[in-house]
């Protein structure tokens, strides 16, 4: 059987069925969603070590719940409500102090090159964002989903999906005027 | 900026252009949207500008993506906590053939693994199955041998069974007297004489004219004379005539004048040709004559329990002192001895004037079947040699999930075979196919055909079937290798033999390739349909 032409709906019937099944089921999920959830994880968590617990518990609780009779109608709504739920629950129970953009200070690298170094500029920015926006943010940029898939997933309409995740790119982008205003200064010399 | 964005009406949200260049960025914006966009774009330098930022961000975003790759030792976490295994670094491997992250079977070790696993699962059920099978087919062949000897005991038996029905009789052409419904009785027999005497042989003269020649020999039970006991044997053409000058110089000065080889031509009631042969007593000559005049004979017909009627009777030669002599006939496959339960005589002859004067036939007795006739031309033929064209019929996809499902009609392999036992061979071979085999090359999957191969050959012949011929139904099963791979070949094949050492080969297979490029293996499989010619010798 090739796994790789199976449809989300028919790998999570195939969870419950017999172990082999599942798990090669299992196997295609992962490689399909894996790395969009790690970026989740990684955006939504600061801390590596807990991304990286609620990673795998993310996908162990995925393969549980495939194999119990729990029915998942959306594989893709369900596996990021899964990691949702986790880091929110994280969250909760370790409240994340605010950086407050007055304090906050980007930090440029010497000699990095400028996609690498925006790219790191962006991950600290993000961490000014508020939860909603941020969240909006990284499940629109990171994860790759529609504005409709994201509604969908926060079970909220999509003009609001639209709207945060505006604000959260002009809140980016707000932040890191000043490194781009740096850049059209060096241009400028 | 306005606090309350988040819930301002969408009309008024959209007509901040930089809003619209987000939206469109993400792929978000409607033609209205965009329409109001490149329109602001077209007369705002410092939306311009902010477009241009945008785009920095979105693409720094991108690239970031790229990085983020869970590590191979949270990936074997993960894995290990459901019970699947450890994971390997190879996945970079598929991700860089593949073009997609994520993507290919080489993600973790169990997949990894599998097909290895596979082909070892397959080899041994593979050989297992064949291995039942071919027990269960040796257990049906011997149960069928036990039926048939089963059988043969209870035809034996039932003989004792009177017959009084008497076949049509037919004069020979040549003699203008015909007597019908002329019996046999026991007291026309010298019992004594042909008891003492008992020994007849026989042979079809069709199989004279081959490598080997069926002969019946039979006698009567010691102990019950009622029982006439019946053996097969196989002489080769050259024994048979020597048999016959042995026989020739011992009867030299006793042998009847009148003993002829005749051609008998018969037909199915149902009209279809067939042949029927007579055959002469055996050595005793003139003194199988009995008082009435009536030479005794032991008659061979092709067919079981049909009846026939005498056309022709031809004599070919008179007063020839042979004692072993076939009659000039048609081919006949199956042979039936037919004979007179109460008599004990299969017909009988009557001789006037040293001519055959009347034939009576008992078609309807008990029969002894042969079926082992036509497999007998095989007993001296121990090599083939074998040429088979093989053309595929469908690729499978490999490990790396490609295929090629092109065609190949240029394919070509030679077998050389040895006969071990009635129903098996084993041989070697040497093939040459089109093979759609992905080779590693730094880090890309690289297409090559062709494969050379040299390998053992086992074929096992389970079910003869006596169509239009000879047609045999083979396993054949090729265990073999390449330069960097494994061959396994598994098929059915036909084989329909018009002459004795001509075949015509037709089957299909299948067939799975394990290879190893650089380290990693790599499995394909593909469907072959084949054909070709042996000989046999």
């Amino acid at each position: 059987m090739n796994f790789k032409t199976l449809t989300d709906k028919e790998l999570v019937e195939l969870l419950s069925l017999k172990e082999d099944l599942a798990k090669s089921a299992f196997n295609e999920i992962y490689l399909r969603y894996s790395k969009k959830i790690f970026a989740y994880c990684k955006k939504s968590i600061k801390d590596n070590k807990i991304a990286e617990d609620i990673f795998q518990e993310t996908f162990v609780n995925l393969y549980n719940v495939g194999r119990s009779d729990v029915r998942i109608e959306n594989l893709q709504t369900y596996i990021f409500r899964i990691v949702r739920n986790l880091c929110l629950n994280y969250k909760r129970d370790n409240t994340q102090e605010f950086i407050e953009i007055e304090e906050f200070h980007l930090t440029f690298d010497e000699d990095p090159t400028q996609v690498k170094e925006l790219s790191s500029l962006i991950n600290q920015a993000i961490e000014m964002l508020n939860d909603e926006h941020k969240e909006a943010f990284i499940l629109q940029t990171y994860q790759e989903l529609s504005y409709n898939e994201i509604a969908e997933l926060l079970q909220i309409p999509v003009t609001t999906v639209r709207n945060r995740i505006v604000r959260a790119k002009r809140k980016l982008k707000e932040i890191l005027t000043p490194y781009f205003e740096n850049k059209k200064f060096e241009e400028g010399k | 900026m306005n606090d309350n964005f988040e819930y301002l009406s969408e009309m008024e949200r959209s007509l901040d252009p930089l809003d619209l260049a987000f939206l469109f960025l993400d792929g978000e914006a409607n033609d209205i949207e965009k329409q109001v966009l490149f329109e602001a774009l077209s007369n705002d330098v410092n939306l311009q500008n902010d477009f241009q930022e945008a785009i920095a961000m979105k693409y720094a975003v991108i690239e970031d993506v790229k990085d983020l790759t869970p590590p191979v030792g949270l990936t074997n976490a993960v894995y290990s906590s459901i019970g699947i295994g450890a994971a390997t670094t190879v996945s970079n491997l598929a991700n860089n053939f593949s073009g997609n992250y994520f993507t290919g079977l080489f993600n973790s070790a169990s997949s990894f693994l599998s097909p290895i696993y596979m082909v070892i699962t397959s080899f041994i059920l593979g050989s297992l199955i064949s291995y039942f099978l071919i027990q269960n087919i040796d257990n049906n062949q011997n149960q069928n041998n036990q039926s048939n000897q089963n059988k043969q005991n209870n035809q034996y038996n039932q003989k004792l069974i009177p017959i009084t029905k008497i076949s049509e009789t037919k004069n020979i052409s040549n003699i203008d007297t015909i007597k019908t419904n002329n019996l046999i009785q026991n007291n026309d027999i010298d019992e004594q004489k042909l008891s003492q005497k008992g020994n007849f042989q026989n042979l079809t003269n069709e199989k004279i004219k081959n490598e080997l020649v069926e002969v019946y020999q039979y006698k009567r039970n010691k102990l019950n004379p009622e029982i006439i006991e019946i053996d097969t044997l196989y002489y080769t053409k050259e024994k048979v005539n020597k048999l016959r000058e042995e026989q020739k110089k011992l009867h030299k000065n006793d042998i009847a004048s009148n003993v002829y080889k005749s051609k008998i031509t018969t037909s199915k009631i149902d009209s279809t040709n067939s042949t029927m042969i007579v055959l002469n007593n055996g050595v005793n000559g003139k003194n199988n004559i009995n008082n009435n005049n009536k030479y005794i004979m032991p008659i061979l017909t092709p067919n079981e329990n049909i009846d026939y009627k005498i056309q022709t009777i031809t004599p070919i030669e008179t007063n020839e002192k042979m004692n072993i002599m076939p009659f000039e006939n048609s081919i006949f496959n199956k042979n039936m001895l037919k004979y007179d339960s109460t008599n004990k005589i299969l017909s009988e002859t009557t001789i006037e004037n040293g001519q055959i004067s009347k034939i009576v036939i008992q078609p309807e007795n008990i029969t002894v079947e042969n079926t082992k006739l036509e497999n007998m031309q095989n007993v001296s033929q121990n090599y083939e040699i074998k040429i088979n064209t093989i053309n595929t019929l469908n690729y499978f996809q490999n490990m790396s999930e490609k295929s090629d499902n092109t065609s190949s009609f240029n394919n070509l392999q030679g077998t050389i075979l040895y006969k071990i036992s009635e129903n098996q061979k084993v041989g070697l071979s040497i093939g040459n196919e089109d093979y759609p085999r992905y080779v590693q090359l730094n880090s890309e999957f690289i297409l090559t055909n062709g494969l050379t191969y040299y390998g053992g050959v086992y074929n096992y012949n389970f079910l003869d079937i006596n169509l239009a011929g000879n047609i045999k139904t083979n396993i054949n099963l090729l265990l073999g290798m390449s330069s960097n791979s494994l061959v396994n070949k598994s098929g059915i094949e036909i084989n329909w033999k018009p002459d004795s050492k001509l075949t015509i080969n037709f089957g299909v297979e299948s067939l799975l390739n394990v290879a190893n490029f650089n380290n990693a293996y790599e499995y394909t499989g593909k469907m072959n349909l084949f054909y070709g010619v042996s000989y046999s010798f």
